[in-house]
Protein backbone atom coordinates (compact mmCIF):
# COMPACT_ATOMS: atom_id res chain seq x y z
CA UNK A 1 0.00 0.00 0.00
CA UNK A 2 1.05 3.36 -0.97
CA UNK A 3 1.80 6.12 1.43
CA UNK A 4 -0.94 8.29 -0.40
CA UNK A 5 -3.22 5.23 -0.14
CA UNK A 6 -2.27 4.97 3.87
CA UNK A 7 -2.69 8.19 3.92
CA UNK A 8 -6.09 8.28 2.86
CA UNK A 9 -7.61 5.69 4.51
CA UNK A 10 -6.43 6.97 8.12
CA UNK A 11 -7.65 10.43 7.29
CA UNK A 12 -11.13 9.25 5.83
CA UNK A 13 -13.62 11.63 6.81
CA UNK A 14 -17.70 10.72 7.24
CA UNK A 15 -20.34 11.49 9.85
CA UNK A 16 -21.16 9.38 12.56
CA UNK A 17 -20.65 5.47 11.32
CA UNK A 18 -23.25 4.64 13.81
CA UNK A 19 -25.91 7.67 13.49
CA UNK A 20 -28.50 5.90 11.89
CA UNK A 21 -27.15 2.05 13.50
CA UNK A 22 -29.30 0.09 14.89
CA UNK A 23 -29.44 -0.53 19.05
CA UNK A 24 -28.73 -4.33 18.23
CA UNK A 25 -27.08 -5.19 21.46
CA UNK A 26 -24.23 -6.88 19.56
CA UNK A 27 -24.02 -6.99 15.53
CA UNK A 28 -21.49 -8.34 13.54
CA UNK A 29 -20.91 -7.80 9.63
CA UNK A 30 -19.43 -9.42 7.71
CA UNK A 31 -18.72 -8.44 4.07
CA UNK A 32 -17.03 -8.44 0.74
CA UNK A 33 -14.81 -5.41 -0.13
CA UNK A 34 -17.18 -2.97 -2.15
CA UNK A 35 -20.04 -4.52 -0.21
CA UNK A 36 -21.92 -2.23 2.26
CA UNK A 37 -20.87 -2.87 5.03
CA UNK A 38 -23.74 -2.52 7.66
CA UNK A 39 -26.05 -0.18 8.84
CA UNK A 40 -24.83 3.36 9.32
CA UNK A 41 -21.46 2.17 7.46
CA UNK A 42 -19.45 5.06 5.80
CA UNK A 43 -17.19 2.82 3.72
CA UNK A 44 -13.84 4.96 2.31
CA UNK A 45 -13.81 4.92 -1.41
CA UNK A 46 -10.46 4.26 -1.32
CA UNK A 47 -10.11 1.31 1.41
CA UNK A 48 -13.62 -0.03 0.61
CA UNK A 49 -16.08 -1.36 3.05
CA UNK A 50 -14.21 -2.85 6.15
CA UNK A 51 -14.13 -6.75 6.04
CA UNK A 52 -15.37 -6.60 9.51
CA UNK A 53 -17.27 -4.37 12.04
CA UNK A 54 -18.52 -4.76 15.10
CA UNK A 55 -20.86 -2.01 17.11
CA UNK A 56 -20.93 -2.18 20.72
CA UNK A 57 -22.36 0.16 23.80
CA UNK A 58 -19.85 2.33 26.09
CA UNK A 59 -20.14 -0.96 28.54
CA UNK A 60 -17.19 -2.38 29.98
CA UNK A 61 -19.33 -5.86 29.50
CA UNK A 62 -18.87 -5.72 26.31
CA UNK A 63 -14.89 -6.20 26.47
CA UNK A 64 -15.12 -9.56 27.07
CA UNK A 65 -16.97 -10.37 23.54
CA UNK A 66 -14.81 -7.76 22.03
CA UNK A 67 -11.43 -9.34 22.37
CA UNK A 68 -13.14 -12.71 21.15
CA UNK A 69 -14.10 -11.09 18.05
CA UNK A 70 -10.50 -9.41 17.98
CA UNK A 71 -8.56 -13.04 18.64
CA UNK A 72 -10.62 -14.66 15.81
CA UNK A 73 -10.10 -12.09 13.58
CA UNK A 74 -6.01 -12.44 14.46
CA UNK A 75 -6.31 -16.31 14.21
CA UNK A 76 -7.52 -16.19 10.34
CA UNK A 77 -4.99 -13.49 9.53
CA UNK A 78 -2.23 -15.82 10.46
CA UNK A 79 -0.96 -14.16 13.96
CA UNK A 80 0.66 -16.75 16.42
CA UNK A 81 -1.62 -17.32 20.00
CA UNK A 82 0.56 -14.70 21.58
CA UNK A 83 0.30 -11.89 19.13
CA UNK A 84 -3.63 -13.04 18.88
CA UNK A 85 -3.84 -12.20 22.51
CA UNK A 86 -1.82 -8.96 22.13
CA UNK A 87 -4.40 -7.43 19.85
CA UNK A 88 -7.12 -8.30 21.96
CA UNK A 89 -5.50 -6.53 24.83
CA UNK A 90 -4.71 -3.50 22.58
CA UNK A 91 -7.87 -3.09 21.14
CA UNK A 92 -9.37 -3.71 24.73
CA UNK A 93 -7.42 -1.14 26.13
CA UNK A 94 -7.99 1.45 23.43
CA UNK A 95 -11.85 1.20 23.85
CA UNK A 96 -11.64 0.70 27.43
CA UNK A 97 -10.03 4.21 26.73
CA UNK A 98 -13.14 5.50 24.94
CA UNK A 99 -15.82 4.17 27.69
CA UNK A 100 -13.91 5.41 30.70
CA UNK A 101 -12.59 9.03 29.16
CA UNK A 102 -14.55 9.83 26.10
CA UNK A 103 -17.64 8.84 27.23
CA UNK A 104 -16.79 9.23 31.28
CA UNK A 105 -19.00 5.70 31.65
CA UNK A 106 -21.64 6.83 30.47
CA UNK A 107 -23.09 3.32 29.16
CA UNK A 108 -25.37 5.04 26.77
CA UNK A 109 -22.68 5.63 24.06
CA UNK A 110 -21.42 3.83 20.52
CA UNK A 111 -18.22 2.55 19.29
CA UNK A 112 -17.32 1.34 16.28
CA UNK A 113 -14.72 -1.04 15.53
CA UNK A 114 -13.98 -1.80 11.43
CA UNK A 115 -11.23 -4.06 10.87
CA UNK A 116 -9.18 -4.67 7.20
CA UNK A 117 -6.83 -7.29 6.16
CA UNK A 118 -3.71 -5.39 4.91
CA UNK A 119 -3.00 -6.12 1.20
CA UNK A 120 -0.90 -9.12 0.55
CA UNK A 121 2.23 -7.64 -0.29
CA UNK A 122 2.83 -6.88 3.53
CA UNK A 123 -0.60 -9.02 5.45
CA UNK A 124 -1.84 -8.11 8.63
CA UNK A 125 -4.87 -6.07 10.12
CA UNK A 126 -5.71 -2.89 10.36
CA UNK A 127 -8.43 -1.40 12.89
CA UNK A 128 -10.50 1.61 13.36
CA UNK A 129 -12.48 2.40 16.68
CA UNK A 130 -14.18 5.10 16.17
CA UNK A 131 -16.70 6.86 19.23
CA UNK A 132 -19.01 10.00 19.34
CA UNK A 133 -17.19 10.54 23.20
CA UNK A 134 -15.43 13.84 24.26
CA UNK A 135 -12.82 15.39 21.90
CA UNK A 136 -9.25 15.28 22.95
CA UNK A 137 -5.85 16.92 21.42
CA UNK A 138 -4.62 13.74 20.03
CA UNK A 139 -0.94 15.36 20.96
CA UNK A 140 -1.98 15.44 24.62
CA UNK A 141 -2.18 11.49 24.58
CA UNK A 142 0.74 9.57 25.90
CA UNK A 143 2.01 7.24 27.84
CA UNK A 144 2.92 8.10 31.15
CA UNK A 145 6.13 7.61 32.39
CA UNK A 146 6.76 3.53 33.55
CA UNK A 147 8.96 5.05 36.30
CA UNK A 148 6.30 6.48 38.19
CA UNK A 149 4.71 3.56 39.57
CA UNK A 150 1.11 4.15 40.24
CA UNK A 151 -2.36 2.52 39.08
CA UNK A 152 -3.83 3.89 35.80
CA UNK A 153 -1.83 5.03 32.66
CA UNK A 154 -0.62 2.15 30.93
CA UNK A 155 -2.84 1.51 28.43
CA UNK A 156 -1.35 4.00 25.73
CA UNK A 157 2.27 2.45 26.99
CA UNK A 158 0.46 -1.16 26.36
CA UNK A 159 -1.19 0.26 22.58
CA UNK A 160 2.04 1.61 21.37
CA UNK A 161 3.87 -1.40 22.44
CA UNK A 162 1.49 -3.56 21.00
CA UNK A 163 0.44 -2.07 17.39
CA UNK A 164 3.27 -0.90 14.81
CA UNK A 165 0.99 1.92 14.00
CA UNK A 166 -1.54 3.83 16.24
CA UNK A 167 -2.75 7.12 15.40
CA UNK A 168 -5.60 9.44 16.83
CA UNK A 169 -7.16 11.78 15.44
CA UNK A 170 -10.10 13.49 15.99
CA UNK A 171 -13.25 12.95 13.86
CA UNK A 172 -15.28 15.66 11.79
CA UNK A 173 -18.83 14.22 13.31
CA UNK A 174 -17.64 14.69 16.81
CA UNK A 175 -15.77 11.79 18.75
CA UNK A 176 -12.54 10.28 18.12
CA UNK A 177 -11.09 7.91 15.63
CA UNK A 178 -7.91 5.73 16.39
CA UNK A 179 -6.36 3.27 13.75
CA UNK A 180 -4.40 1.10 15.13
CA UNK A 181 -2.33 -1.83 12.20
CA UNK A 182 -0.42 -4.89 13.27
CA UNK A 183 2.00 -6.73 10.52
CA UNK A 184 2.86 -10.34 10.50
CA UNK A 185 6.06 -10.91 10.92
CA UNK A 186 7.92 -11.17 7.90
CA UNK A 187 8.86 -14.55 8.11
CA UNK A 188 4.48 -15.54 8.69
CA UNK A 189 3.91 -13.31 6.19
CA UNK A 190 6.57 -15.31 3.41
CA UNK A 191 4.90 -18.68 4.61
CA UNK A 192 0.85 -17.66 4.58
CA UNK A 193 1.93 -16.49 0.77
CA UNK A 194 4.22 -19.51 0.05
CA UNK A 195 1.03 -21.71 1.69
CA UNK A 196 -1.49 -19.60 -0.97
CA UNK A 197 0.67 -20.38 -3.83
CA UNK A 198 0.21 -24.30 -3.13
CA UNK A 199 -3.52 -23.60 -3.21
CA UNK A 200 -4.47 -21.29 -5.25
CA UNK A 201 -8.16 -22.06 -5.26
CA UNK A 202 -7.98 -21.34 -1.40
CA UNK A 203 -9.29 -18.32 0.02
CA UNK A 204 -9.25 -16.76 3.25
CA UNK B 1 -25.47 -7.57 28.36
CA UNK B 2 -24.86 -8.82 32.33
CA UNK B 3 -21.23 -8.46 33.31
CA UNK B 4 -19.62 -12.25 33.85
CA UNK B 5 -18.21 -12.34 36.54
CA UNK B 6 -14.61 -13.08 38.57
CA UNK B 7 -14.66 -14.96 41.40
CA UNK B 8 -11.93 -13.68 44.41
CA UNK B 9 -11.72 -16.33 47.06
CA UNK B 10 -9.84 -15.28 50.21
CA UNK B 11 -8.49 -18.40 52.58
CA UNK B 12 -6.21 -17.68 55.75
CA UNK B 13 -2.61 -18.08 55.99
CA UNK B 14 -1.12 -18.08 59.06
CA UNK B 15 0.29 -14.69 58.97
CA UNK B 16 -2.69 -13.49 56.25
CA UNK B 17 -4.87 -14.19 53.32
CA UNK B 18 -4.72 -15.98 50.50
CA UNK B 19 -6.65 -14.87 47.95
CA UNK B 20 -7.95 -17.28 44.74
CA UNK B 21 -9.02 -14.99 42.05
CA UNK B 22 -10.48 -17.04 39.05
CA UNK B 23 -11.97 -16.03 35.56
CA UNK B 24 -10.76 -12.58 33.88
CA UNK B 25 -9.91 -9.24 35.14
CA UNK B 26 -10.95 -6.31 33.10
CA UNK B 27 -12.32 -3.35 33.16
CA UNK B 28 -15.74 -5.18 34.03
CA UNK B 29 -14.25 -7.45 36.58
CA UNK B 30 -11.23 -5.53 37.94
CA UNK B 31 -13.83 -3.37 40.89
CA UNK B 32 -14.73 -7.29 42.59
CA UNK B 33 -10.97 -7.72 42.64
CA UNK B 34 -9.96 -4.37 43.94
CA UNK B 35 -13.03 -5.05 46.41
CA UNK B 36 -11.98 -8.35 47.51
CA UNK B 37 -8.33 -7.08 48.44
CA UNK B 38 -9.54 -4.01 50.45
CA UNK B 39 -11.55 -6.56 52.21
CA UNK B 40 -8.74 -8.55 52.88
CA UNK B 41 -6.74 -5.51 53.90
CA UNK B 42 -9.25 -4.69 56.88
CA UNK B 43 -7.63 -7.57 58.71
CA UNK B 44 -4.30 -6.28 58.40
CA UNK B 45 -2.48 -9.01 57.00
CA UNK B 46 1.72 -9.30 56.68
CA UNK B 47 1.31 -10.93 54.02
CA UNK B 48 -1.12 -11.16 51.07
CA UNK B 49 -0.98 -13.70 48.86
CA UNK B 50 -2.77 -13.39 44.90
CA UNK B 51 -3.17 -16.72 43.63
CA UNK B 52 -3.49 -15.87 39.86
CA UNK B 53 -3.84 -19.31 38.51
CA UNK B 54 -6.99 -19.20 37.24
CA UNK B 55 -6.82 -15.81 35.34
CA UNK B 56 -5.90 -15.87 31.61
CA UNK B 57 -6.35 -12.48 31.04
CA UNK B 58 -5.84 -9.09 33.04
CA UNK B 59 -6.11 -6.12 31.31
CA UNK B 60 -4.71 -2.92 32.67
CA UNK B 61 -7.29 -2.09 35.14
CA UNK B 62 -6.26 -4.98 36.83
CA UNK B 63 -2.75 -4.25 36.43
CA UNK B 64 -3.57 -1.21 38.07
CA UNK B 65 -5.63 -3.13 40.59
CA UNK B 66 -2.01 -5.10 41.96
CA UNK B 67 0.06 -1.78 41.92
CA UNK B 68 -2.29 -0.13 44.24
CA UNK B 69 -2.36 -3.27 46.67
CA UNK B 70 0.90 -3.17 46.09
CA UNK B 71 1.08 0.58 47.23
CA UNK B 72 -1.07 -0.12 49.88
CA UNK B 73 0.68 -2.90 51.10
CA UNK B 74 4.02 -0.94 50.92
CA UNK B 75 2.64 2.04 53.27
CA UNK B 76 1.53 -0.72 55.73
CA UNK B 77 5.11 -2.39 55.68
CA UNK B 78 3.35 -5.35 54.90
CA UNK B 79 4.17 -7.67 51.67
CA UNK B 80 2.04 -8.42 48.34
CA UNK B 81 3.51 -11.53 46.73
CA UNK B 82 1.51 -12.75 42.96
CA UNK B 83 1.67 -16.42 42.40
CA UNK B 84 1.20 -18.95 39.58
CA UNK B 85 0.69 -16.50 36.75
CA UNK B 86 -0.01 -17.40 33.87
CA UNK B 87 2.17 -16.47 30.61
CA UNK B 88 -0.31 -14.00 28.99
CA UNK B 89 -0.74 -12.25 32.64
CA UNK B 90 2.58 -12.45 33.34
CA UNK B 91 3.00 -10.80 29.55
CA UNK B 92 0.95 -7.70 30.70
CA UNK B 93 3.55 -7.01 33.55
CA UNK B 94 6.59 -7.86 31.32
CA UNK B 95 5.17 -5.04 28.79
CA UNK B 96 4.18 -2.96 31.97
CA UNK B 97 7.81 -3.26 33.22
CA UNK B 98 6.38 -4.39 36.50
CA UNK B 99 7.59 -7.74 36.98
CA UNK B 100 10.75 -6.55 39.03
CA UNK B 101 8.24 -4.17 41.14
CA UNK B 102 6.17 -7.32 42.07
CA UNK B 103 6.79 -10.10 44.02
CA UNK B 104 5.93 -13.24 42.17
CA UNK B 105 6.50 -16.70 42.64
CA UNK B 106 6.02 -19.90 41.03
CA UNK B 107 3.18 -21.76 43.55
CA UNK B 108 1.18 -20.75 46.60
CA UNK B 109 3.81 -22.56 48.84
CA UNK B 110 6.44 -20.54 47.47
CA UNK B 111 4.27 -17.70 48.76
CA UNK B 112 3.72 -19.15 51.91
CA UNK B 113 7.14 -19.31 52.80
CA UNK B 114 8.62 -16.28 50.89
Amino acid sequence: MSDAIRKQRDGRSGDAPGGDSPRDELWFARCEAGQEAGPGATPSPIAGAPDARIEIPSQPAYLAPLRAFVSALAARCGFDEVTQFQLALAVDEAVANVINHGYDRNPDGRIWISVWNEPEDRPGLRFVLEDAGRQVDPGTIRSRQLEDIRPGGLGVHIIREVMDQCQWERRDAGGMRLTLVKHLAHGVAHARAEDRRERPGSRD
Amino acid sequence: MPPSSVTVQPSPLPDGVLLTVSGDVDLARSPALRAAIATANASSPKRLVVDLAEVPYMDSSGVATLVEALQVARRRGSELILARLQPRVRSILEIARLTTIFRIVESVDDAKSA
